[in-house]
């Protein structure tokens, strides 16, 4: 019952104080005279809500980057460093693999698949009588398979924190942004759409935490001769494989970890883009049916095009959020066998190790990787809302 | 804002599809013939291959052989009757080879990787899979040439690819959580021992497991009632606290005037893609020792680390970005003649906020509200962070991912605990996601 107490007398208490101290502000107002009243009611308005920002926000980011410089106990200067240790450590920033990263199969496979799009892009342009032509899906469907492939290349041979992170940050927001986008294509144009979008939107709603158990489950592994209790190896080993300890093998058990966030955030990708898509005008897709456009054309030259600022709103939400990925990799396999990234690392550093020079100058290289991200956000904003 | 943007809206683009199109007149152009050939012939020795894989799998009494060579039986059949069908250029057969083919190139990639890498046995698997994917790219290249478009006028006009990946994506997404809660169900040394899936084969359903997690043991029984009853205690004053702060503060930025207004709102909205990282260690000494400038104490050493109001005021601070700019757009929409009216009534800004703000922004504040609330039941970091291993006040979140680390293979428990864990947010979610996609679609920065 103690929680029960806790809760209750949180709730009142909170917001009795807090409209005590607002009635009483506003009384005491009143007494002033009447410049003076104005002058000072907006900032009972605003008070509260700024003193809270500031302690909670922008005082401990000011913090942050002031300890970043200082040891690990907070007394020492210690200049740069913090950041020396976290860019010349290899477990944090390794450039040892850098060799295999273009004699591997999937760079070749990626250099191929990109050659192949180049020539379609020529051939196809030379047709329409401009030099390239990236119109279409063939082309594009290409290019990202073979940007997709390269960057795997890369992230598969080059092992730390940050590459870790980075694999993260590509492949989450590119995998969620395209599905969820295919989705709501997909069902806008069938029967079932509120179901079949319910579904996919889900796992929204599920934590991260929950999201590792279910996904810890999924690809669970028993010994070759046991029965797999995982649907995944399940269905590996009843095509005739070998099962697979798919947490522990390197270096692909970091993308198993990334599925996972990919699961989770193309609803939120999806949800997004689809109001997008519905708020085209219809005018638009009826006049261009009417001019003869296809299914394809009118996605990819009509629909695309009037979505593009969405999928900016959406690709930069979802960075801001893969970029400080923690509770997956914490709960699924605690940084362990190479999937470390960089909110875990700064984690252990600061709260395991009592580390709090590095584990601060951590945070501020997460800070400084989305900060362009925040200035984009704030022009937007101010576009928008004409500030 | 959209207002509801997952119901069933009317089908834009109708296909439009009659059962009895006519069959085309004319002669069959050469790529709907060579690509009905490739078909035919690549089903028949493909046919031949599964058929003699699958008697070597018989007489091995080797039941992987055995699958897999039916499997390829069943595949060639397909391939041969849909050679036919494009042979006699049945209306539909260009739309189904093309998917049949597309799917397949997909799979050759996926298994052809997977294996590749698995076996390390050289650039073989690749080979085999570039030929592969080229016979396979074929048919779909070859059916959408122009001589191909006039055998079947409507190819592109089918339902069936859309709804068919459409539904096979919804599978892959809810497999996995239907697979725990079916295991959740199980006794057990089934959910231990054998796949969820053979809970059709072997249907006994019990709920013991859900009585163990709940119940009050000894030692390291789940003993989750209890954490439930903590992350509600968490989770209504940390949604409550910052709606009440942030409606004063979205008014007074839409309808107030005072110096600094525009710079403050934009530090707002910078705000919210700040990584909360970044305040983890401040705050964490804050509420351990306190704030102090000199010896001028600023806030004092209150010792709130391990109890919920860190967690609540932390909350608050996160969450109010977010909740300023929702509630601005919202409350900055409002008819300004609304103002103006009461205004010349004699009514102040006081009035105004009691009597017509806080009625009208019901909507924004619900669907901030819910976000809010499963952003916070959801929340593991910042409770690991300011609670840590404090029992009597960690959350359901902890709690979970303890269990996963402690007792990882005791999976009868972490289905039942993480199904228990889910029952809020999932129940909010099915109840009011209406507003809470509202709110996502007004407020999709937050960091």
């Amino acid at each position: 019952m103690d929680e029960l107490i806790r809760m209750v007398v949180g709730v009142v208490g909170s917001i009795g104080i807090s409209a005590a101290i607002f009635i009483s502000l506003n009384k005491v107002a009143d007494l002033l005279p009447i410049g003076a009243r104005n002058a000072v009611r907006p900032w009972i308005f605003v008070g509260p809500a700024l003193i809270f920002i500031f302690a909670a926000l922008v005082v401990p980011t000011m913090r942050t980057l002031y300890l970043s410089f200082f040891d690990n106990s907070g007394d020492n200067y210690v200049g740069g460093e913090n950041y020396g240790w976290i860019f010349t450590n290899d477990s944090i920033f390794g450039f040892d693999g850098i060799g295999g990263v273009f004699t591997s199969r999937l760079f070749i496979l990626g250099i191929v698949i990109a050659g192949a799009a180049g020539a379609l892009t020529f051939r196809s342009g030379r047709r329409n009588g401009s030099r390239v032509d990236l119109s279409g899906s063939t082309p594009l469907v290409l290019l990202g398979a073979a940007a997709t492939f390269l960057l795997f290349a890369v992230f598969t041979n080059l092992s730390g924190v940050i590459w870790n992170n980075l694999w993260w940050v590509v492949a989450v927001t590119g995998i969620a942004t395209s599905l969820g986008l295919a989705v709501a294509v997909l069902a806008d144009q069938v029967k079932g759409e509120s179901i079949a979008k319910s579904l996919i939107f889900l796992p929204m709603a599920i934590s991260f935490v929950g999201a590792s158990i279910i996904w810890r489950f999924v690809y669970s592994f028993s010994p070759a001769g046991r029965d797999q209790i995982g649907i995944l190896n399940g269905v590996w080993v009843g095509l005739g494989g070998q099962p697979l300890a798919v947490l522990q093998d390197q270096p692909w058990n970091t993308f198993f970890l990334i599925v996972v966030l990919i699961w989770a955030q193309t609803g939120f990708a999806m949800v997004v883009l689809s109001s997008a898509i519905k708020a085209v005008p219809d005018e638009f897709i009826e006049a261009a049916r009417v001019d003869g456009a296809t299914k394809q054309q009118i996605f990819w030259k009509i629909i695309l095009p009037q979505i593009s600022s969405t999928i900016v709103v959406v690709v930069t939400t979802l960075i801001i959020l893969v970029m400080k990925v923690f509770d997956i990799v914490k709960v699924m396999t605690n940084g362990e066998f190479g999937t470390n990234v960089i909110a875990n690392e700064m984690f252990d550093q600061s709260f395991r190790f009592q580390s709090f020079g590095r584990g601060s100058a951590l945070a501020v290289v997460l800070f400084i990787s989305v900060l362009p991200i925040m200035i984009m956000n704030v022009r937007r904003v101010r576009n928008e809302q004409d500030l | 804002m959209s207002d509801d943007t997952l119901s069933d809206e009317p089908v834009r683009s109708s296909g439009g599809l009659a059962p009895d199109a006519p069959t085309p007149t004319g002669t069959r152009s050469l790529e709907t013939t060579v690509a009905a050939v490739i078909a035919l012939a690549s089903g028949v020795i493909g046919f031949a291959w599964g058929f003699t894989w699958f008697l070597v799998g018989i007489g091995r009494d080797g039941s992987t052989v055995t699958i897999g060579g039916a499997t390829v039986m069943v595949l060639s059949g397909w391939a041969c009757v849909a050679g036919f069908l494009l042979w006699v250029r049945h209306w539909w057969a260009a739309d189904a080879v093309r998917i049949t083919c597309a799917v397949s190139i997909v799979a050759v990639i996926v298994f052809g990787l997977l294996s590749a890498n698995a076996s390390g046995s050289g650039p073989f698997p690749y080979i085999v899979s570039l030929v592969l994917i080229a016979i396979l790219l074929t048919p779909i290249v070859l059916l959408g040439r122009p001589g191909a478009r006039d055998d079947f006028p409507r190819m592109g006009q089918s339902r069936l690819a859309t709804t068919i990946s459409l539904w096979s994506i919804v599978a892959v997404w809810t497999v996995p959580t239907l697979g725990l809660f079916l295991a959740s169900l199980r006794e057990e040394r089934a959910v231990k021992t054998e796949g969820w899936w053979t809970i059709f084969t072997n249907p006994q359903l019990t709920l013991d497991n859900y009585t163990t997690v709940l119940g009050t043991g000894g030692g390291d029984s789940p003993d989750l009632g209890q954490y439930f009853l903590n992350s509600l205690s968490i989770v209504l004053p940390a949604t409550v606290i910052p709606i009440s702060i942030a409606l004063f503060a979205a008014y007074a930025f839409a309808w107030m005037k005072f110096p600094g207004r525009r710079w403050l709102f934009i530090l707002v909205v910078s705000l919210m893609a700040v990584p909360l990282q970044l305040s983890l260690i401040p705050l964490l000494q804050l509420y351990t020792g306190g704030a102090h400038i000199g010896s001028v104490t600023i806030f004092p050493d209150l010792d709130l680390n391990g109890g919920p109001v860190s967690v609540w005021l932390t909350h608050t601070g996160f969450g109010l970005p977010l909740a300023i700019f929702l509630l601005y757009n919202y409350v900055s929409g409002l008819p300004a003649d609304l103002f103006e009216a009461a205004r010349i009534d004699g009514a102040d800004h006081y009035t105004i906020f009691w009597r017509l703000v806080v009625p009208l922004s019901v909507p924004a504040i619900a669907a901030f509200g819910i976000f809010q609330f499963l952003w916070t039941w959801n929340d593991y970091l910042i409770a690991l962070t300011f609670i840590g291993s404090n029992a009597d006040a960690q959350p359901l979140t902890i709690r979970l991912a303890n269990l996963s680390g402690g007792r990882g293979q005791d999976w009868h428990v972490l289905t039942a605990a993480a199904f228990v864990s889910m029952s809020v947010p999932l129940l909010v979610f099915f109840s009011l996601q209406r507003y809470f996609v509202r709110g996502l679609l007004a407020g999709s920065v937050k960091g």
